[in-house]
């Protein structure tokens, strides 16, 4: 009985078996039929060269497309705008999918260098501009150079140059800085036209607006003066911009000197002294999203103000309007600039698709629009296009032509804003005078920016 | 040699992999650790050279550490004191059996269970200066002098903390020890206060002597859990103010990734882990001392 039963089975197996054969036949058949159909058009060209030689000698010559996964790392507010990007690159280039990693904004560098020194870099990140520098000697990011020559792309001709510098170390580009920023001044217009005051156009004059408004647990400035190390080079640092000072600059010789211990400094420094009679107590520990919300609420006159608060105080009850930053003694405006940069991590698996990406991004114009979203774009053609034709925008690019890089990057940046940070808080909290405060700032900034 | 084998080496092999995965798992990242901290490995130099004992040099000189180290030891033995005091007083309240003990048995798990960092957003709004609620609280009973800040004041912003942490941990200690002390006899209670014995007599040599080993163990844990924390600083003050709550954990997460200054990191990481098996070595010797004495009054 048994020997039947496994007679039958036996016999069942070599049917069955015979039958899948067949089927897979069929299924390659009818597969590659229509393959052939759709692959004419070639558009994943670039990405299916990997697909191998099967030189088979009766299927026909269907390309045989193979999905590419990319992964890409963005911080959180980033992540919606590459999205909608990306869904439009996918339906284009069917080969290649792009998984988004999103982190808070203070995560992005931990991230992307375990990735790197795991061996498993990100195939595309977003690069915050201080840190290009490091990423470039530290090997996380790779040229990107020969793809740029290769495709011909004239980013000179797309991107503003000052900024497409910031991506490029010993003549190879790196990086494509995909946004950039400013900050303006918004005013509170219901507190303004209350105490019948106007937007001032010099500090002095901000310091005296910002009394009047001052009254009834209300103030006339607001904004998170200590929270994040780069408040006093970045958000309060427009104010000392628009001075015509910096923290450190770089030399003939090419070497960084600090130039803290100076009237510039001093003055600045004790102009942010003022500014705390005219502001909220919490300011000195108050979170970024704090301050925001307090400008939001209608609580206070003034407010530091990139083009990002847009998506973040969309529901204010404050009506606002927006000013130049008011100019130092010298008379004229200035802010401060930063932005992100794109970059193919190094190891990069698929670098070659990530580079039809990076391309995809980065040499439309309305595309550079679009992905320019969280900050002010770099191309200035995409300005011709939504959001930012709008006369919202009107502003940022009037004050993009006095704004400029706290400083310029050096390797140990982080360490070097730290430090001046320290001295800048002190100075704050009353724990030591100006004077004393840029006089240590120097030698200890000065120390590390030797060593750079 | 079959004998031998059956006795010696084929349970050390069924151990082997056990082994292998504690090795790979709990030593490795130690001890690469330990050799970054002798190299100048960073994101800018990552064939990095032997320096020797150059990064803990240029740590003991700098002052950072030092300060940090300060900062982390203020931080750690505040909380553990608060941690025993608060966790203690609750196992016995909870003992006692009062009304509504039981709902509140489940009520101390919300603290324990919530994110660290969910913690230190709550308590960072409870205590904002005048939109916090705590903060208004606290001002109304007199108990905040004058028109401050608390997260402007060093005193106020390392209490801030220190309670914060506090409130989420202490659950923990109340529930451990309440479960020891459910397991006291109450005869033997019930026979010492018929004896005359008082109410604290019962407390210091008969209840704490009961739960000092569990008390012991538990609090270890805390003390390096509390030592090693990171998220609930951060959210509040981010280290500030003056860098008064800047702890071991918040200023490694700056030098490594803010900084990019792994060996610098490695450095300080190995130099505060010994200073936390010091610490911890030396409680435990004059804890163990105290249980031996405390038994041997009982």
């Amino acid at each position: 009985m048994d020997k039947s039963i496994n007679k039958v089975m036996g016999k069942m197996d070599v049917r069955k078996r015979f039958r899948l054969m067949l089927l897979a036949l069929a299924a390659v058949l009818v597969i590659g039929g229509c393959g052939g159909g759709n692959g004419g058009g070639g558009t994943t060209a670039g990405n299916s060269g990997t697909s191998g030689t099967s030189g088979g000698d009766s299927t026909p010559s269907a390309p045989k497309t193979e999905t590419v996964t990319l992964k890409m790392l963005t911080q959180e507010a980033a992540a919606p705008v590459f999205e909608e990007v990306f869904a439009e690159f996918m339906a284009q280039h069917e080969g290649i999918k792009i998984e988004i990693d999103s982190v808070p904004f203070d995560q992005l560098n931990t991230r992307a260098i375990s990735a790197s020194m795991a061996g498993n870099p990100y195939d595309l990140m977003e690069v915050n501009h201080v840190d290009t520098l490091a990423y470039i000697k530290g090997g996380v990011i790779q040229p990107i150079q020969s793809y740029v020559e290769r495709d011909a792309v004239n980013y000179e001709s797309l991107i503003f140059p000052a900024l497409l510098e910031a991506g490029k170390y010993q003549n190879e580009l790196y990086t494509i800085p995909y946004n950039t920023d400013t900050r303006v001044l918004a005013i509170n217009k219901a507190m303004f036209a209350e105490a019948g005051l106007s937007a001032p156009k010099t500090q002095e004059e901000m310091l005296e607006v910002g009394k009047a408004l001052t009254k009834d647990g209300k103030y006339g400035f607001v904004n998170a003066m200590l929270r994040h190390i780069y408040m006093p080079v970045y958000e309060q640092g427009v104010f000392l911009a628009a001075r015509g000072g910096h923290f450190y600059e770089i030399d003939a010789n090419g070497k960084a000197v600090a130039t803290i211990d100076n009237d510039i400094m001093k003055e600045y420094f004790q102009f942010n002294l003022d500014l705390l009679d005219i502001m909220p107590k919490e300011s000195l520990t108050m979170t970024e999203d704090e301050g925001r919300q307090m400008f939001a609420s209608g609580s206070a006159g003034m407010y530091i103000f990139g083009p990002w608060e847009y998506t973040l105080i969309q529901d204010a009850a404050v009506d606002y309007e927006l000013a130049l930053i008011p100019a130092g003694p010298a008379g004229s405006s200035g802010s401060t600039s930063g932005g992100y940069q794109l970059a193919i991590g190094k190891g990069s698996k698929h670098a070659d698709q990530a580079w039809e990406v990076l391309k995809f991004m980065t040499t439309d114009p309305e595309m550079m629009a679009k992905i320019g979203k969280l900050g002010l774009p770099t191309a200035p053609e995409a300005y011709n296009y939504a959001p930012f034709n709008e006369d919202k925008y009107a502003i940022f690019k009037e004050q993009l032509k006095t704004s400029s890089l706290p400083a310029p990057p050096v390797e140990n940046y982080s360490e070097v804003v730290d430090k001046f940070n320290e001295y800048y808080e002190k100075v704050l909290f009353k724990n030591m005078s100006v004077e004393e405060a840029v006089k240590q700032a120097q030698v200890e900034v000065q120390k590390l920016l030797d060593r750079s | 040699m079959n004998v031998k084998f059956k006795r010696m080496i084929a349970p050390s092999l069924f151990l082997l992999p056990g082994m292998l995965i504690i090795a790979v798992v709990i030593f490795y990242p130690f001890v690469r650790n330990l050799m970054y901290s002798f190299t100048d490995f960073s994101i800018l130099r990552r064939d990095a050279g032997y320096v020797g004992f150059e990064n803990y040099a240029d740590i003991l000189a700098e002052g950072v550490f030092a300060n940090s180290l300060k900062a982390t030891l203020v931080w750690s033995f505040a909380n553990m004191f608060l941690l025993i005091l608060f966790g203690v007083t609750m196992a016995f309240l909870l003992r006692a059996k009062l009304f509504g003990s039981s709902i509140l048995y489940f009520l101390l798990l919300i603290p324990w269970i919530m994110p660290e960092v969910v913690t230190g957003y709550t308590w960072k709004f409870l205590l904002n200066y005048q939109s916090g609620v705590y903060y208004n609280l606290l001002k109304t009973f007199g108990l905040i002098p004058g028109d401050i800040d608390i997260f402007a004041s060093k005193t106020g912003a390392m209490l801030a903390v220190v309670f914060a942490n506090v409130w989420r941990s202490f659950p923990i200690i109340a529930l451990t020890t309440y479960a020891k002390l459910k397991t006291l006899s109450a005869d033997l209670v019930e026979s010492a206060m018929i004896d005359g014995a008082r109410r604290w007599h019962v407390f210091f040599y008969l209840e704490l002597p009961h739960i000092a080993s569990t008390l012991l163990s538990v609090s270890f844990l805390c003390f390096v859990w509390t030592y090693n924390a990171f998220g609930i600083i951060y959210v509040m003050t981010g280290g500030g103010p003056l860098k008064t709550t800047e702890i071991l954990a918040v200023l490694l997460q700056k030098i490594a990734f803010d900084q990019f200054n792994f060996s610098k990191a490695s450095a300080m990481s190995v130099l505060a882990i010994l200073v936390l098996v010091c610490i911890v070595a030396t409680i435990y010797l004059l804890l163990k001392q105290a249980a031996k004495r405390g038994m041997r009054n009982a």
